[in-house]
């Protein structure tokens, strides 16, 4: 199985951020999760796979194609659902289908319609009258009815409540039950991805803190808690990154197993995303 | 492509029922006021003159939906979005101007005060007018927002009364002049070659801008 | 066939999985062919990642339970002998581990239950 997307040392120079040779790839038929604070370059790198901004270095491969040598037989395969809504008010989502029919060679009026039925979503009312729940729901049935093969979400399940959220994943994991697709979904909601990710890429300040399977950060990745006396004794190189709370330090460790034998007097924990997450920005490298 | 077409298009058909009634009471009202004249005046300024606003009705709406972070998504290339508005902005012209020119003609079998001649001139110096304020405005509506745009229109439409005024003051009698054909093919030979010529430095400076914007 | 997974628990979801699919494959709910759900529709319903799902199946392969065919889905596989036994040896181990607990708790030390371990283990001979 090949990569639905490959990113290369990508890097972008602002005045006041940089993106900092970025690597990493998503297989076909799973689904990765981006994390990382606002600011850290999530959406930077959206942008940049989408072309919205020219990369200073690097490479980007969809489905092993140049991103820009290809980048609209490559955009025909792409569905992307971004953070706030981006449809124009006055519009139905008949008009809506009207329009895109001329973007897409590939749109299927048959899915579309499916997707808007199983949504509850109506044809000929204003998109102005949507709750934002619809709207959302309206941005995925656009998003998956020219038959893409990558779907990019950019924080686009953060407004939503947990049953709709739920929902939204269902979609999800049925978009990938075809293993040539592939989701890069971008949220600081680490519930959702959590439960249905395959892999978690973390950039902070613009770099790549790691890009992993889900389940090695969740069954090998652990969470000492100790006092100052033992925490002294931990050894260097176990330390992912630690930081000291009121009562207690906490430190987050690689290979939990590993821990619970060297380090028998403290309490070592599972982690959660948002645990691996707060630890690397908040805390501190020994 | 034709998606983005059909998009400004159903954007001012969002419209239709306020453009076309404003359409018929003005023509109305010019032709009780000034009978014939009144189609030359609608054909050559008035017309066009409503035609201008076709560039920010799109880009208001653009602004309210945020289409060109949409747009980024779509299998469509940047020259592509600002070639399409180009063309939607034409249509709205053209329509226009096939509703002068019917004015128009109609106005002359119905009156017959001035030739056919001035009837045919004031409809497709109408158009030209309307092409050239939209390709003189569509640089900057692509990419300055607008606010400046609006500016902008302000400014042509200073420069536009002011050559007006000059024509009025140099007591300047349009109806009096009779050109000789081969004039008349000069003039619009010239009119033509200027609006390609404005045509093309517009489009490569809105595609320029348009690139810049997202670089 | 039903599987439950908490997400609460210490125990990772794929061997949430394979255990309760053990269990029903041990229990004879499920026979020797049945067909199991393919890995992303197992996921799709279960609300996890695909590669949880596939390790639970690689797992489940390993370990001799189920038989993946290319292309014609996964079953279960020809129980024989080296199932029960595994399976005992799991019980076995747990007995074990509560003995190190115990062992641990107490400080009887590792040298003493090994010694206690050969001890009972012999004296059936």
């Amino acid at each position: 199985m090949g990569n639905i997307l490959e990113i290369e040392n990508l890097s972008k120079k602002y005045p006041d951020f940089t993106l900092d040779s970025l690597s990493f790839s998503i297989p076909q038929g799973t689904i990765m999760g981006m994390i990382g604070e606002n600011g850290a370059g999530k959406t930077t790198t959206i942008n940049l796979i989408l072309n919205e901004m020219r990369k200073d270095g690097g490479s980007i491969k969809i489905f092993g194609k140049d991103h820009l040598e290809y980048e609209k037989a490559v955009k025909e395969r792409i569905g992307v659902v971004f953070d706030d809504f981006h449809f124009p008010d006055l519009f139905n989502a008949n008009e809506m289908e009207l329009f895109l029919k001329g973007i897409y060679a590939t749109w299927q009026p048959k899915t579309y319609r499916d997707y808007l039925n199983r949504f509850g979503l109506p044809l000929d009312k204003q998109i102005k009258a949507f709750s934002k729940g619809m709207k959302v729901k309206l941005s995925f049935a656009v998003a998956l009815s020219h038959q893409p093969q990558l779907l990019i979400l950019d924080e686009a399940t953060s407004g939503l409540d947990p049953v709709m959220r739920d929902e939204m994943l269902d979609i999800l994991l049925e978009f990938i039950q075809d293993e040539k697709n592939g989701v890069l979904f971008s949220s600081h909601i680490t519930d959702d991805l959590e439960k249905i990710t395959d892999y978690i890429t973390f950039i902070h300040k613009g770099k790549l803190l790691f890009s992993k399977t889900k389940d090695e950060l969740l069954y090998h990745y652990g969470l000492i808690k100790c006092g100052a006396e033992t925490f002294n004794q931990i050894e260097k190189a176990d330390i992912i990154a630690y930081r000291k709370q009121d009562y207690e330090w906490q430190v987050l460790v690689a290979d939990k197993e590993e821990a619970r034998r060297k380090y028998r007097k403290c309490i070592i924990d599972s982690v959660t995303i948002s645990e691996i997450m707060l630890l690397h920005v908040k805390g501190e490298k020994k | 492509m034709n998606g983005l077409i059909i998009k400004d298009l159903i954007t001012l058909e969002k419209q239709k029922i306020s453009t076309i009634a404003g359409l018929l009471f003005t023509t109305i009202a010019f032709l009780i006021f000034w009978q014939s004249t009144g189609a030359l005046l609608l054909g050559a300024v008035v017309l066009p003159f409503l035609t201008i606003f076709t560039p920010f009705t799109f880009r208001a709406s653009d602004e309210q939906w945020k289409w060109d972070t949409y747009a980024i998504s779509l299998p469509v290339s940047k020259k592509q979005i600002v070639a399409s508005r180009y063309l939607s902005c034409s249509i709205i012209s053209i329509a226009y101007f096939l509703f002068s020119l019917a004015l128009n003609i109609g106005v002359y079998f119905w009156f017959q005060d001035h030739s056919i001649t001035l009837h045919l001139a004031s409809a497709f110096i109408g158009l030209g007018v309307s092409l050239l304020f939209g390709f003189l405005i569509l640089p900057t509506s692509f990419t300055k927002g607008l606010e400046v745009s609006v500016w902008v229109l302000v400014i042509l439409a200073i420069i536009f009364i002011g050559v007006v005024v000059i024509i009025k003051k140099a007591n300047f009698d349009i109806f009096s002049l009779s050109p000789t054909p081969s004039q008349i093919t000069l003039l619009m030979g010239l009119s033509v070659a200027t609006l390609i010529g404005i045509f093309i430095g517009s489009y490569l400076v809105s595609v320029a801008m348009y690139r810049k914007l997202h670089s | 066939m039903e599987i439950i997974i908490s997400n609460k628990s210490s125990k990772p979801i794929y061997e949430q999985i394979t255990l309760q699919i053990k269990a029903m494959i041990m229990n004879g709910l499920l026979e020797t062919g049945d067909m199991l759900p393919s890995m992303r529709a197992l996921a799709k319903s279960l609300h996890i990642s695909v590669i949880t799902a596939q390790r639970a199946y690689e797992d489940l392969q390993r370990d001799g339970f189920i038989e993946t065919v290319t292309g014609r889905g996964s079953f279960v596989a020809i129980q024989n002998r080296n199932f029960i036994l595994e399976e005992q040896q799991k019980k076995a181990e747990e007995h074990l581990q509560e003995a190190v607990e115990i062992g641990r708790a107490n400080g009887i030390s590792v040298e003493k239950l090994i010694e206690l371990l050969t001890l009972f283990y012999l004296k059936e001979d």
